[in-house]
């Protein structure tokens, strides 16, 4: 349970990501850094991180933002999915996506 | 008071120097020499350099507009305070974004230099100055908001003593220096490493993130751009007070500048390196 008592909501295919509104984003040949406001953090992204980022609008969920990717990129569906939820829980970790509580086991 | 020197700008920020030794006063200014010479007006800071009463050897105070902010009777190290003042009025009074570097120019085009303290960024600029490169600053670098013209800020150099045997030829002459002193830093105005060093207004065009690493080889590694913004923010004045409105007008310097780090093994080879760099350009 977070020090904070919120509960984290689970983040799998089903969960619809968005950015969080205190996140602001400069993109730079394709790669995003990421300042966190509210923590004064910065976070730096990939190429496929960043693509991932600007598609998180809170309405498509990561299994419909696999198929959409998959479909484009001409990737297994089943491997961007994969790939989508490992970013997604690391992002959401880190406490930028909106609605997820940032994991500071490590801090405390 | 025997010495009055004129008035001089630090990016944004103007002061003059009075003195009651004028020889000292001299020294002073002429450490200074390279940052440009303004008329006067009510906002000018009044520095002052003053012998406390009745001590002896001579304890030399500096005060800005009448406040102490050290004293001493060694005058590098009151050199030292006055320069380490100097810098935190430039940060202070600057309007836009200050970060945290070095920086030459060639031909109108900027290398900046972040680092962190200790990595070698004077050593650096000093070098690159000595080889021909013209000398923006060893500390801090202004931009002009919304670009990424730069400001120049010709302080002199502060050579720690590391790096002295690498400069030799520039160890100071002090005045009424005292046989017991112990310097532990050498405040070097950029024409005593070369005449006609200072460079005027330049435009950001490489980003280099030195770091000295004894023994290594001397190397030159290309980073993106977005590696190269999060350092660099890393490594500005006052970031975290202004981050989002710093964060936009660095990726503007960045968007205009090859970015790189540089392992440096020895001070000629990473002359060298930037040298090869600025040319294949």
């Amino acid at each position: 349970m977070p020090s904070d008592g919120a509960a984290r909501p689970v983040i799998d295919e089903g969960f619809a990501p968005r950015r969080g509104a205190d996140v602001h984003t400069v993109v730079l040949d394709g790669e995003a850094v990421l300042l966190d406001e509210r923590e004064n953090r910065l976070h730096l992204l990939n190429h496929t991180a960043t693509l991932l980022w600007q598609l998180y609008d809170g309405e498509a969920s990561l299994a419909e933002l696999a198929t959409d990717v998959s479909a484009e990129l001409a990737v297994d569906r089943d491997t961007v999915l994969a790939d989508l939820l490992t970013i997604t829980r690391h992002l959401g970790a880190e406490g930028i996506l909106d609605g997820v509580v940032a994991d500071r086991e490590g801090d405390e | 008071m025997t010495f009055l020197s004129p008035a001089r700008r630090a990016v944004s920020y103007t002061f003059r120097l009075t003195c009651d030794h004028d020889a000292l006063g001299h020294w002073f200014d002429g450490l200074v020499g390279a940052l440009p010479i303004v008329d006067a007006d009510d906002t000018t800071a009044q520095w002052s350099v003053t012998r406390a009463p009745g001590e002896e050897p001579a304890r030399w105070c500096f005060l800005v507009d009448g406040e102490e902010r050290g004293s001493s009777p060694y005058p590098d190290q009151l050199a030292t305070t006055m320069i380490q003042t100097l810098n935190g009025q430039v940060v202070q009074r600057w309007t836009g974004v200050v970060a945290h570097a070095g920086c030459v120019s060639i031909a109108g085009d900027a290398i900046l230099l972040p680092a962190d303290p200790e990595s070698g960024k004077t050593t650096l600029t000093c070098g690159l100055v000595r080889a021909g490169f013209a000398y923006v600053t060893d500390e801090g670098v202004a931009f002009l908001q919304g670009t990424s013209r730069i400001e120049p800020y010709t302080k002199p150099l502060s050579l720690d003593k590391g790096s002295w045997f690498l400069f030799p030829e520039l160890e100071p002459a002090v005045p009424l220096q005292l046989d017991d002193a112990v310097p532990n830093q050498w405040q070097v105005p950029p024409d005593a490493i070369r005449p006609d060093a200072v460079s005027g207004p330049c435009d950001a065009r490489f980003i280099v993130f030195p770091k000295y690493v004894e023994g290594a080889d001397t190397v030159l590694t290309p980073i993106s751009r977005a590696e190269a913004l999060v350092d660099l923010a890393k490594n500005t004045f006052e970031f975290n007070q202004h981050s989002r409105e710093y964060l936009d007008q660095l990726a503007i310097v960045v968007e205009a500048c090859d970015c790189y780090r540089l392992t440096v093994g020895t001070l000629d080879d990473a002359v060298a390196c930037i040298q090869e760099l600025v040319g294949a350009e």
